[in-house]
């Protein structure tokens, strides 16, 4: 039997969209949601050019590294900005933390968990009991460690 | 290796060049379709990406490359991917990501990046249609996307490691780099799957509809397709 062009335009759009639905699907489902839980214990250290922080042990109601920062940003005042990448995996991209924004200097803000550098956006990697979270203000390629 | 006491080759060379652009009075009409198509598929690549910048992973170039290898004639095929991703990586250079990079770290990224998309005009090449604007070549084609975005995004992301990731202050292993790609990968995906059917059917509509009866050839098409000879 051979369908019209009509019925297989129908049959083509369906199985596309059932396979973009599966995708977002599977997108959404890499990114840490926070379920009610024990808050989380970590320590914070943040180095820039004109604002310096921590090492300073802190409990977040969140769970992502993120939330830390968003949660410590909060309670001194500092001002933070993000850019939000669009849905479905809605990362976020730290700009500016205080005074220093991204770019001023050749210098950028970057960070390290348990002195390994990100493998992921700040929302995206979730916080474990106990780990070591360094946010630091350096050019890109920079060959120092925070540790 | 041509030499100034070669002629003849050099005037082989020469007319090869010629034929492959569609040079010259005989080749005018089809030449017209390709030249507009071509600036129409990197026109789309170029300012879809611009425009979806803050979406990552989602970008047009990899459906006009497909398409380009579909509907042109090799050497302005070959153009289509070169000119959008090379457009590309300078807009992002200079005004996404200024002073963010070196100029080697962007001409290795560039490479990879451009060979990538040059592989999915080839595989275009592959499926050429007489008729494009038909469900079944369009579904074909997205179809073929799918491969091709995968085996893309291993190509790239091994050229990121190679180039920028493997150095200080990443020090992220090839397997790392791959498992951070995951996401992305399924991203790209979504966006083949939105672009390559979007495209394909305004291309198939216009090559079939519109462009017969502007681009000056002898008589409109009936067949459909026939950009290529």
């Amino acid at each position: 039997m051979r369908l019209s062009e009509r019925a297989q335009a129908l049959l083509f759009v369906a199985v596309l969209l059932a396979a973009l639905a599966g995708l977002w699907v599977a997108v959404k489902s890499t990114v840490p949601v926070c379920g009610p839980g024990p808050p989380v214990r970590a320590t914070l250290q943040i180095t820039g050019a004109s604002l310096s922080a921590g090492p300073e042990a802190r409990t977040t109601a969140g769970c992502t590294v993120y939330d830390l920062l968003s949660e410590w940003a909060e309670d001194r005042g500092a001002k933070l900005v993000v850019r939000e990448a669009s849905e479905p995996l809605g990362a976020v991209f730290v700009l500016q933390i205080g005074g220093d924004a991204n770019g001023d200097g050749g210098r950028y803000w970057q960070f390290w968990v348990n002195c390994g550098y990100a493998t992921a956006g700040a929302d995206l990697l979730r916080l474990h009991e106990g780990d070591r979270v360094h946010w630091r203000f350096v050019p890109e390629g920079w060959e120092g460690s925070p540790c | 290796m041509l030499t100034a006491a070669d002629p003849g080759a050099r005037r082989r060379v020469a007319d090869r060049l010629r034929a492959a652009l569609l040079l010259g009075e005989a080749n005018a009409a089809l030449r017209r379709r390709n030249v507009r198509l071509t600036a129409i598929l990197v026109g789309v690549g170029v300012l879809g990406k611009i425009l979806l910048s803050g979406a990552p992973n989602i970008e047009p170039i990899l459906a006009v490359s497909l398409f380009a290898g579909m509907v042109l004639v090799p050497a302005y095929a070959l153009l289509v991917p070169v000119l959008a991703a090379l457009l590309n990586v300078a807009f992002a250079s200079a005004i996404l990501y200024p002073n963010t990079y070196g100029l080697p770290e962007v001409a290795a990224l560039a490479a990879f990046l451009v060979t990538g998309y040059l592989f999915v005009g080839l595989a275009g090449g592959r499926i050429r249609r007489r008729v494009l604007f038909r469900t079944r070549t369009i579904a074909l084609a997205t179809a073929v996307s799918v491969p091709l975005t995968v085996a893309w995004d291993v190509w790239t992301a091994f050229g990121n490691w190679l180039t920028i990731s493997r150095f200080a202050p990443y020090h992220w292993s090839l397997e790392q780099t791959f498992q951070m790609q995951v996401p992305f990968t399924l991203l790209h995906l979504i966006s083949s799957l939105v672009f390559v059917p979007l495209i394909g059917a305004g291309l198939g509509y216009y090559v079939e509809h519109v462009l017969p009866e502007g681009s000056g050839s002898p008589e409109p098409s009936q067949q459909g397709l026939e950009i290529a000879p």
